[in-house]
């Protein structure tokens, strides 16, 4: 049963079906044969409750939320702001290539869109500072997936909703991690130009006078960082109602930068539903998927086969690992979460890993498999990232973005060991030092003054 | 400026080949994309009343209540408003790892089969949903919650975006099996194909270039 399920995916997906096609006509063949009831009766239901979940109101505010900002020209000046701060290092741009990534993607959650930008704006430099050409396209690239890591993180949403963890746990437990790889990334690059002393090209000379007047471009994103993650990590709103700030805020920061208009509006708009639109119909696809396997038994069916197999946890931890590398090499990251996330975390949650809990056990593995999708971005022969910073630099061959990239595979994979060595780095740390200055701040600070 | 010939922002025929059934496509991408419109709209309108809610209860400790009923009705709509959209722009996400290396001639088939089990399958939700519908109109189902809204007028909207999906999908389903009898892939790429990592960037980064007139959309703008 659990064979054949899996197969006619694959074999669906293989014939490029569209994935939510492919997982809709799965879950209603299942449906057909293997259940005693006729559960397509419950899809118009199922899907009417899953479309209406609040949490995933999160999805089209953040997907917005980006959108305008990435209209309102606030990236560009982030961009240079970044050069003055961090191009002094070995390796001049190529860091602010990562630190302009970093913190886009803390303001808006989106991988693609956060290498397109940071590509357009930084690729130009290339030739004109004497930069390789191979390691500043993996920059921007591996930059790019921080995007699905750093909070607001649109698919540690969709993780939790798949696979019934707290949300606001899993934005607390990314955080560190996240700005701990854009450093282990940043090194990796230091160690490159330190090892080949001619990859670094030309540093930016900045007077510390400059520096700090470009800190105002800064300070939109850093503010609306503040609102938006601030807001959640201090229990102060739920994600959707942080995201739902956000697009206020940006609005207004738009405005503030003269980009305000209703053409602006109406273009972040389309973008931002035609997106929605295809996540949600995978999502709705997946969420009646899961239904109809738990029914059917084939979840079940599923766990208990790998719980025969009779591997350690650590040994089930690596096997899973190594899966979802290779099927991220083939599978675009959305639908790999997606199908894999359901079916996979249950298990894991059950092994002993020396966690508090199962529920920790949940959020640790969430950020495990997050950084996983990363890699995925930037693996060939399907990784997006890839072709969209080469799409962006428009010429040469695909091949030296990818090899420009695979040192930050093997920075992630040093960053997965860390997780899996030290789980504190996803559960306590930043919980115990960080959150309680957070909400002294929004509940004592701010309540004080209003 | 919604021009269905501008390759970039969707189905249609290259400049000067003249092909049947432009003009309907190009109708129901002006529909479509007025759906979208209309949808989002919602969802800025969401934003700004779950701000208020926010800012209402934090500071005057009181609620508007019925806030995140009301977004996650708009939310469910304005979802399948914007799906055909999404169809005709060949957003949908497909993995063409082994698409790619197949003959044109193959690839279309499996174009049109894509359709066909894309279609079907919304066809199948529609179906049910029409049921629900019926059973809530006649027993004027409320929610149970204060605002008690009344739960069919919600899923008539979404229904309708469903309705609409199909349609886009019956027309783009005659007119690849048209193109296919003519043994035209081009044709058949360009109104049900996979959409090439080139069209993939060229929206990804269409707001860079400012000076183009809005005609390009939006795509899918994260993953």
């Amino acid at each position: 049963m659990a064979t054949n399920t899996l197969v006619l995916l694959l074999v669906l997906l293989a014939a490029s079906v569209p994935v939510a096609a492919a997982i809709g006509v799965l879950a209603i063949v299942v449906g057909e044969v293997y259940s005693p009831m006729p559960l397509v009766r419950a899809i118009a239901e199922n899907l009417w409750q899953t479309g209406r979940e609040f949490i995933l109101i999160a999805i089209p505010m953040f997907i917005l939320l980006g959108e305008i900002l990435l209209r309102s020209g606030i990236a560009q000046r982030m961009y240079d702001a970044m050069a003055k701060w961090l191009s002094w290092l070995p390796g001049g741009l190529m860091h602010s290539n990562i630190g302009a990534c970093a913190m886009f993607s803390a303001t808006s959650g989106s991988s693609v869109a956060t290498a397109a930008t940071v590509s357009t704006v930084a690729l130009p430099e290339v030739d004109k500072r004497g930069y390789n050409e191979r390691l500043f396209l993996g920059t921007l690239a591996a930059g790019g997936t921080l995007g699905i890591l750093i909070p607001p993180s649109i698919n540690l949403i969709v993780y939790g909703l798949l696979t019934d963890t707290s949300v606001p746990d899993l934005y607390l437990a990314g955080f560190l991690p996240g700005f701990l790889l854009a450093s282990l990334f940043m090194l990796t690059v230091m160690i490159a130009c330190l090892a080949r002393p001619h990859w670094g090209g030309e540093r930016i000379r900045a007077t510390w006078r400059e520096r700090f007047v470009a800190l105002i471009d800064l300070l939109p994103p850093v503010l609306l960082f503040a609102v938006v993650v601030g807001s959640i990590y201090a229990g102060f709103a739920t994600p959707t109602e942080a995201a739902s700030l956000g697009v206020v805020f940006a609005l207004i920061l738009a405005a503030c930068h003269g980009r305000l208009s209703l053409r602006m509006i109406a273009q972040a708009v389309e973008g931002a539903m035609t997106t929605t639109a295809m996540v949600m119909l995978i999502i709705l696809a997946a969420v009646f998927l899961n239904f109809v396997l738990g029914i059917a038994g084939v979840i079940q069916a599923m766990t208990a086969g790998i719980t025969a197999l009779g591997l350690s946890p650590y040994e089930l931890l690596f096997a899973i690992v190594v899966f979802l590398v290779v099927l991220g090499c083939f599978m675009e990251t959305y639908s790999m979460l997606i199908l894999t996330a359901p079916l996979l975390v249950p298990i894991v949650a059950q092994q002993d890993f020396g966690l508090a809990d199962a529920d920790a056990n949940k959020v640790w593995f969430g950020i495990i498999m997050i950084i996983l999708l990363e890699t995925a971005l930037i693996t060939p022969p399907v990784g997006v990232n890839l072709y969209v910073v080469q799409g962006v630099r428009g010429r040469g061959s695909i091949t030296d973005t990818i090899s420009g990239s695979l040192p930050f595979v093997v920075t992630m994979f040093v960053m997965i060991a860390l997780i899996v060595l030290y789980p504190p780095l996803t559960l306590n740390l930043f919980q115990d030092y960080a959150v309680p200055v957070i909400s002294w701040f929004f509940v004592d600070f701010l309540g004080s003054i209003f | 400026m919604s021009s269905v010939a501008s390759p970039e922002s969707g189905p249609g025929p290259a400049p000067g080949d003249r092909v049947p059934g432009a003009e309907i496509v190009r109708l129901l991408t002006w529909i479509s994309r007025s759906a979208i419109w209309i949808g989002g709209a919602g969802i800025l309108f969401s934003a700004g009343l779950v701000t208020v809610e926010i800012t209402v209860r934090k500071f005057f400790g009181m609620s508007l209540g019925g806030a995140d009923e009301v977004s996650g009705y708009i939310f469910a709509v304005s979802t399948m408003w914007a799906l055909p959209f999404a169809l005709l722009n060949r957003a949908n996400v497909r993995i063409d790892v082994v698409y790619l290396r197949l003959p044109a001639w193959l690839r279309s088939f499996l174009d049109v089969f894509s359709l066909i089990l894309l279609v079907g399958f919304v066809a199948v939700v529609f179906w049910h949903s029409v049921n629900m519908f019926v059973e809530n109109r006649a027993n004027d189902t409320r929610s149970i919650t204060p605002l008690q809204a009344r739960v069919w007028i919600w899923q008539g909207l979404w229904i309708l975006g469903m309705a609409l999906f199909l349609l886009t999908g019956a027309v783009l389903f005659v007119l690849a099996v048209a193109a296919l009898v003519l043994w035209r892939h081009d044709r058949v790429a360009g109104l049900v194909g996979s959409r090439s990592s080139e069209e993939e960037i060229a929206s990804e980064t269409a707001f860079l270039d400012e000076s183009n007139g809005g005609a390009r959309s939006g795509g899918r703008g994260a993953v």
